[in-house]
């Protein structure tokens, strides 16, 4: 999953990053308001986290002109700002959930999930798929009891992947996904993570089948 | 307002105007006085005078041509009782100065063509003594002085009637003076007080300038310079709570920044360093919990723009609780929550409010030992609204109670980790609301009770 965070104070933005990115999000850092617009513009993430005291345009403009030209991404409002009017403000301006700083790491990850949760898995907590289940409480796989060891990367392949079961899903994609604007990843890289992917699944009857030139499908085997 | 040794306008003035009018009484006094006097000793002195005249008429040269006097006792006697208060002497001298009749005066031997005054003790007393030169008819080349002397008791009867009628009036007219002044002083200063009124009456969040017209035009200068005081101490109160925002705003992010490092080096670490991690923890938890605390002191200065409106308290104390009902069982510490059966309607912010019995219940619980009891009860009546948070904690020595409403005091010796904010913010939303907080202690002696009193009636 991509994500856009906006947000103007160098050191916390780094250090969410750091902690996202540790968690196998793809995460995409700006520090102003105009390049926040254009990014969400420009990519499509899978949520954005906004400062609303972004310098050159305010986070509370960008998303209000973000939602005015039909951008439907979860957005989260991380920001000082406390009072319960300007709470109202942020949410009545299109936010979807909103976070004050300082914050505590676990609960901005927790937020993510159940936001991103939302909007990918229709607020299932289980995503079953054959006989392979996707947990979205915690990002585990799963087969009947026992958890697969996933590294972060082909987790966030498979999230994708699993999000349009049984449909193809463009190399593209995947590639915008888990790419940053400082890190490309190539689909070289993507073809080996695919193929140790496709081992780990392989005992839950579930295969991942490559579309030459175009994508890959998440398909059961039975 | 307290009474102190200050200046008053009242006195003041009598200071500067009681002693020009009074030495100018005085002068005008001794100046009458000497002028009655002049003029009552003048005509006393024309009567003397004449009566030595009437004595030298009275004088015969007998045959040996030594002069004689005819003055029968009749005659005498009229002349003793001119004035009945005063003795009457006379004499008749030669002109070399020897006595011829009458008392033996001292006096001045003066030859003098015209009649000459002067005063001459006298057997103790202190007589006038008027003289006159007399050719003896017949005898041209014979002359004689007769003198004729009274005492002074009417002289000074006089005087002093003259004296007491002067002096009378001008005591009279001075009473009249202190009173005419202290009272138009009052009627002045009438408008100093209503200028008071209007500054006293005013609630403490109202820094608006005073209107300048309804002050007099002697105190429009002070008018418009308490309004430029009033101006800049609202600048000052504005900019330092900004100053605090801003400065707790702009805390916030990095403390974030720590947080969220702190976290990052938890997820990887081994058990022993997460246990120092935890400690970084709570002391960025403390700290963002003062942060918060600091803005919303920063918020319920009553300078703010709170949006008032009628609020049910009742509902307001019930979510408060039901919020902190988690860390009062964590101490195992009962909130007893004595609710009226029907809404109690204050008028008020609701945002601060909330904020306001947070605070209380907060402490409430903060400060209570295990397995105390912390009680919220509401209650109205025709006075006002009153809103009592009780717990049975350690309470607050009577000595402490002023303090504990200043900001970041906190009681020494206490080990519980509270910002030193929770009462000073209590406070300033009550003031804001025009609602008192009291603190006592309850019937059975141990713990706090903290009492807010909230109106009645709708504030201006």
């Amino acid at each position: 999953m991509r994500i856009l965070l906006a947000e103007d104070d160098e050191f916390l933005a780094s250090g969410i990053v750091l902690a996202l990115t540790d968690s196998g999000y793809a995460v995409d850092k700006v520090a102003t308001g105009a390049d926040a617009y254009s990014a969400l513009s420009n990519i499509s993430y899978d949520l954005a986290i906004l400062d609303l005291g972004l310098p050159v345009l305010d986070g509370l403009e960008v998303l209000r002109r973000g939602r005015a030209e039909g951008l439907t991404l979860p957005i989260l409002i991380l920001t000082v700002r406390n009072d319960v009017r300007e709470r109202v403000n942020g949410l009545d301006a299109g936010a979807n959930d909103y976070l004050t700083k300082p914050f505590h790491l676990e609960e901005l990850e927790a937020r993510i999930r159940s936001l991103l949760r939302k909007d990918r898995f229709e607020n299932k907590v289980v995503v079953t798929f054959g006989d392979l289940k996707y947990d979205t409480l915690n990002r585990t796989a799963f087969y009947r009891d026992k958890t697969l060891d996933l590294s972060v990367r082909e987790l966030a392949i498979l999230e994708i992947l699993i999000q349009r079961a049984g449909h193809t899903v463009v190399k593209e994609r995947i590639k915008n996904h888990l790419s940053t604007l400082e890190v490309e990843v190539t689909f070289n890289a993507i073809e080996i993570t695919i193929h140790r992917l496709r081992k780990k699944i392989s005992e839950a009857g579930v295969s991942i089948r490559t579309l030459r030139g175009l994508g890959y499908l998440l398909e059961t085997t039975k | 307002m307290k009474q102190q040794n200050n200046r008053s306008i009242k006195a003041d003035l009598l200071v500067w105007l009681l002693p020009p009018l009074l030495s100018m009484c005085l002068a005008s006094s001794v100046v009458a006085y000497y002028l009655a006097s002049y003029f009552a000793n003048d005509s006393y002195d024309r009567n003397l005078i004449n009566t030595a005249g009437s004595v030298a008429a009275r004088v015969r040269i007998g045959t040996n041509s030594v002069a004689d006097l005819d003055l029968p006792p009749a005659a005498l006697a009229i002349l003793q009782h001119t004035y009945p208060n005063d003795k009457f002497y006379y004499q008749v001298l030669n002109s070399d100065f020897t006595r011829l009749a009458g008392d033996a005066l001292p006096s001045v031997r003066l030859d003098s063509s015209i009649p000459y005054l002067s005063y001459v003790k006298f057997n103790g007393e202190t007589l006038r003594v008027a003289q006159i030169r007399m050719p003896i008819h017949d005898y041209p080349d014979k002359i004689i002085f007769v003198q004729a002397a009274e005492t002074l008791n009417s002289r000074l009867d006089l005087t002093n009637h003259i004296l007491f009628s002067i002096l009378v009036p001008q005591i009279l007219l001075l009473l009249f003076v202190i009173f005419a002044v202290s009272f138009g002083v009052k009627k002045g200063l009438k408008s100093l007080a209503d200028l008071r009124n209007a500054l006293s009456d005013r609630s403490r969040s109202d820094l608006k300038p005073l209107n300048e017209s309804i002050a007099p035009l002697e105190s429009q200068s002070l008018v418009s310079a308490i309004n430029e005081l009033l101006g800049r101490l609202k600048a000052d109160l504005d900019a330092q709570q900004r100053f605090v925002a801003n400065a707790a705003h702009q805390l916030q992010t990095p403390l974030a920044g720590i947080q969220t490092y702190v976290e990052i080096v938890e997820r990887q670490s081994t058990d022993n360093s997460r246990n120092l991690l935890r400690q970084i923890n709570k002391g960025i938890d403390r700290m963002s919990h003062l942060i918060k605390q600091l803005l919303v002191l920063a918020k319920s200065e009553p300078q703010n723009n709170l949006s008032f409106e009628e609020v049910d308290l009742n509902t307001i104390a019930s979510e408060v609780g039901s919020e902190l009902v988690d860390i009062a069982l964590k101490k195992n510490i009962e909130v007893v929550f004595d609710e009226p059966t029907k809404p109690v309607i204050v008028y008020g912010d609701v945002v601060s409010l909330k904020e306001l019995i947070t605070n209380l219940l907060d402490n409430a619980i903060l400060y209570t030992d295990y397995n105390g009891t912390v009680s919220v009860k509401i209650s109205s009546d025709n006075v006002g609204v009153q809103l009592t948070v009780e717990d049975n904690g350690p309470g607050i020595p009577e000595e402490e109670r002023e303090k504990v409403f200043e900001r970041f005091y906190r009681i020494l010796g206490t080990q519980v980790e509270g910002s030193g904010l929770g009462l000073a913010i209590v406070k300033e939303i009550a003031a804001a609301h025009h609602a008192e907080v009291l603190l006592t202690t309850p019937s059975t002696g141990k713990g706090t009770v903290v009492i807010v009193k909230f109106p009645a009636k709708k504030p201006k």
